[in-house]
């Protein structure tokens, strides 16, 4: 009880010395004495057994509140001692002016040692008299309602030492960890041990009044306040220097910093918080700037394909709130505009070539219907990488990027007719250079693009019509896969889809059938034999596309009508009460034509028969004249020109048309081209087959599918009436959307018309009362 | 449970492995008691803090511990509980069963303080 320079919690002297009080002082000095020596770092001259009696005869005799406060006094002075005799001395020279002259924080470091080595002594002297003082923190501490010794120690260390009231010792030790933490930001390299020592001091120390670690309360915030400050400061350098990809790498880098810092020396109830700071001062607040760097940004990563740095803003990004979202519609700006520039190069062709061929080169019409989807194709598959490779197939994005697609691809009105063309384009030729897996995998991509049309039942409609002329003209490669096709469009869009397609291949296959059959019959019967062989494919009218109701005009050579009423004779013969009408425009013929060099043999349309027919009456150099041609033959207008063109303007010339060109036009003459020569013995003279429609047709095709659109939504309220018996009209509205959206959007006009029409024809009726209430009508 | 405590009486008569000398009362009733400090230690805090740091003296690589104020009557009853959790309290008389209560509140020994009490 030597220098009692504190006025408080002094033990005051024994006023009346009896033999209790002689028994306590007794106890206490040796107590006090042995605290010291602790202190000195001398426990091994102590008696445990003894000095551990005298605290339990101290206590049991009632005097714990005398040896506790006599306890924290001694403790209290030591630390005072420690002050001022370790911590003070070992100060760093103060302010800025430490990180110059000490530019690796060495009088920081130094600091952090002896406050490490303070930190370690005291607590050490605190376990053993904690040892010694058992016996009070067991039955004095917890009646009096006062801290274990222990914890005595800790928070008497923490008002001495690092709340010290007389030294600024927390100012330095703050400044110090702050600086040291810089120093390691900036790449040097700190002794993490001391800084730990001290953190795992603060987190040890407790906040009176909060009750939270004094790392809480005294550090965390200047810490997270500084780490904010410096991110913010190096956001702005760091957007200005480096390119994107740099700087997400620089990015990455500090997190990862931050996090293993966290997991060296920090709380691990810092981690969120810091991590949220680099986030938000070097991710958030950079999001656009990043996403938008010129050369280097979102766009051009896209562009050059570079996965790893796509991967990284993907991951990175993904961090804070705004980035995927911010990422994503970037994509999907990006795709619209790639979109739309693969639009804009099909309709600058298609106007192109409207200069330069006004009835049109159609087969360019069908290259540039098939560059158009494999366009297409090739971005999806880009971005189908993308998604793959950088995005972890997030579903977000695949949504995102879905409606992009289907953005620009219904921006695109031909592209239910381009997506059949191309499909018409692979099943005719696929096999050609191509494996059937391949093509195979094609058609599956085609699929996914034709999931994006709105108007599903535009597309039925060419498939229609590609896949009539595929079949009746022979062109279809592979059976299996024009099944496969059909097989995949049933997947998609249901049964109801495609039956007509179906039906199509049926009259395909008992049209060979018949055929068979016909061949049988012509050589067990009596007739004569037609001159010529004949093939019949007879097309069941619902099922194909084609107007097949009245046989198109056209005089035909007496041979062919003769074998065609044999047909007929024996075909109705089998199925009465059928009905054949001979369509002459979709109709071939192999004919042998003698050239002065060579025989020819001639695949024609039968239009192109009948004309080339003409000329066998014809003497050499005699010349027909298109109207001629055209009042003999009673060929539709249309039809005629084009059958001529292919004879006389295309590829093989078998007729020279004067005057030349590409044109036919009235008054043109024709002549046999006698001189004509070829390589090959066999001839196809190509009719247009598959081509892009004219704008006529297009209008066709278009009535066609809005008359088909009325009756379809007309079935589908009558069928939703007839459940429902009773519905009101914007109920009704939205089930038939419902019902219907899987093969085109049907627009709310459309429905109110023909619920309408349904009410004209008494099929339903408004209630009375209510006239937005609809009754269905038994 | 049985069993293992009747094992770990047996250790009590082992004279082997034991690294602490107890001295327990004073002057003519002095006696010197061997023991485990592992188990010690396990079983009372006391003991733990008196080992864990070494400023126990020892001899001949032995912890020596002075217990004067419990007497070697009582240390043995107390030994054999920190042993085998054993004690038979049909035979203590008042102020008897006092000093073995006192004692074992001194040692810190909070299984027998209960023991004794619930006697009580």
């Amino acid at each position: 009880m030597s220098s009692r320079k504190q006025p408080k919690g002094k033990i005051r002297p024994p006023k009346k010395p009896n033999s209790a009080d002689a028994q306590f002082n007794d106890n206490w000095d040796r107590l006090a004495q042995a605290i010291r020596e602790i202190h000195k770092k001398n426990a091994s001259i102590l008696s445990f057994e003894e000095l551990y009696r005298n605290a339990y005869n101290m206590v049991l005799h009632k005097n714990g509140d005398k040896l506790y406060n006599g306890v924290r006094e001694v403790i209290t002075q030591h630390l005072e001692e420690v002050a001022v005799s370790q911590v003070v001395p070992a100060f760093p020279l103060s302010g800025a002016s430490s990180s110059q002259t000490n530019p690796n924080g060495a009088g920081g470091a130094n600091f952090l040692k002896v406050l490490k080595t303070v930190w370690e002594d005291h607590t050490t002297c605190m376990l053993m008299i904690r040892d010694i003082l058992m016996y009070m923190d067991r039955v004095y501490a917890k009646t009096a309602n006062v801290p274990l010794v222990y914890d005595l120690g800790l928070d008497l260390f923490r008002d001495t030492i690092v709340r010290s009231q007389n030294y600024p010792i927390q100012n330095h030790l703050l400044e110090v960890l702050l600086q040291q933490i810089k120093l390691e930001r900036e790449n040097e390299i700190i002794d993490r041990t001391n800084v730990k020592a001290s953190i795992d001091m603060l987190l040890e120390l407790t906040d009176a009044s909060t009750k939270d670690t004094v790392y809480a309360t005294d550090f965390e915030n200047k810490f997270l306040e500084t780490s904010s400050e410096y991110y913010r400061v190096e956001g702005q350098m760091l957007v200005g220097e480096y390119d994107a990809p740099e700087y997400m790498k620089k990015v990455d880098k500090r997190l990862n910093e931050e996090e293993q810092r966290v997991r060296h020396y920090l709380s691990q109830t810092t981690e969120p918080k810091i991590r949220n700071i680099v986030e938000e001062e070097l991710i958030s607040k950079h999001l656009k700037t990043v996403i938008e760097m010129e050369n280097s940004g979102l766009i051009p990563m896209l562009r050059n394909e570079k996965m790893d740095d796509l991967g990284r803003m993907y991951k990175l990004f993904g961090r804070v709130v705004k980035g995927h979202d911010e990422m994503k519609s970037a994509i999907s700006d990006y795709i619209r505009e790639l979109g739309k520039a693969i639009n804009e190069t099909v309709t600058s062709n298609t106007t192109a070539e409207g200069g330069n061929a006004a009835s049109g080169d159609k087969q360019t019409g069908a290259t540039v219907a098939v560059r158009w989807v494999q366009e297409v194709l090739d971005l999806k598959d880009k971005f189908d990488k993308v998604q793959n490779l950088a995005l972890s197939n997030d579903k977000a994005f695949q949504t995102s990027f879905n409606e992009a697609f289907e953005y620009f691809i219904n921006k695109n009105s031909k592209s239910p007719e381009f997506i059949s063309l191309f499909i018409d384009d692979n099943l005719k030729k696929g096999l050609k250079g191509k494996t059937e897996e391949e093509v195979d995998s094609v058609l599956d991509k085609t699929i996914t693009l034709f999931r994006f049309i709105g108007e599903k039942d535009v597309f039925e409609r060419y498939y229609k019509q590609h896949l009539a002329k595929r079949l009746l003209l022979g062109r279809s490669v592979s059976d299996d896969a024009e099944r496969g096709m059909i097989g995949k469009l049933k997947v998609e869009c249901g049964y109801q889809f495609t039956t007509k397609l179906e039906g199509m291949f049926n009259d395909m296959r008992i049209s060979s059938d018949t055929m068979t059959d016909f061949k049988e019959y012509l050589d067990k019967s009596v007739l004569e034999k037609p001159k010529l062989d004949l093939s019949v494919t007879v097309l069941t009218s619902t099922f194909w596309p084609m107007n097949l109701s009245a046989s198109p005009r056209c005089n035909l050579p007496p041979e062919l009508t003769k074998a065609c009423g044999t047909f007929q004779n024996f075909y109705l013969g089998r199925h009465s009460g059928r009905r054949l009408t001979w369509q002459s425009n979709m109709g071939t013929a192999d004919i042998r034509g003698s050239f002065k060099a060579r025989k020819h043999e001639l695949n024609v349309s039968t239009y192109q028969m009948v004309i080339l027919l003409m000329f066998n009456d014809k003497q050499d150099g005699e010349s027909l004249s298109y109207e001629q041609i055209k009042g003999e033959s009673d060929i539709p207008e249309a039809d005629l020109k084009r059958n001529l063109q292919s004879l006389a303007c295309a590829k093989y010339k078998i007729l020279v048309k004067e005057p030349k060109g590409k044109e036919i036009n009235p008054g043109d003459q024709f002549n046999f081209n006698n001189d004509f020569t070829a390589p090959l013995q066999r001839i196809k003279i190509q009719t247009v087959a598959s081509k892009v429609e004219s704008e006529g047709e297009r209008k066709e095709t278009r009535e066609k599918v809005e008359e088909a659109r009325k009756h379809q939504t007309e079935a589908a309220i009558v069928r939703i009436m007839k459940d429902r018996k009773t519905m009101e009209h914007n109920l009704l509205i939205a089930e038939v959307v419902k019902q219907l959206q899987s093969r085109f959007m049907p627009n709310p006009a459309l429905i109110k018309k023909r619920i309408e029409a349904l009410i004209e024809r008494e099929y339903l009726e408004r209630a009375t009362g209510d006239r937005r209430v609809y009754n269905y009508l038994a | 449970p049985r069993e293992i405590s009747n094992d770990y009486e047996k250790l009590l008569e082992v004279e082997e492995d034991q690294d602490v000398i107890i001295y327990a009362g004073e002057n003519e009733n002095l006696k010197e008691f061997r023991a485990h400090s592992l188990i010690l230690c396990t079983r009372s805090q006391y003991f733990f803090a008196a080992f864990y740091n070494d400023w126990v003296e020892k001899k001949n690589g032995n912890f020596i511990l002075k217990k004067p104020n419990i007497s070697p009557q009582l240390f043995k009853i107390i030994l054999r509980f920190i042993y085998c959790g054993k004690i038979d309290l049909t035979n203590f008389q008042g102020p008897e069963m006092l000093k073995l209560l006192t004692a074992v509140d001194e040692l810190n020994i909070q299984a027998l303080i209960n023991c004794v009490q619930k006697y009580l």
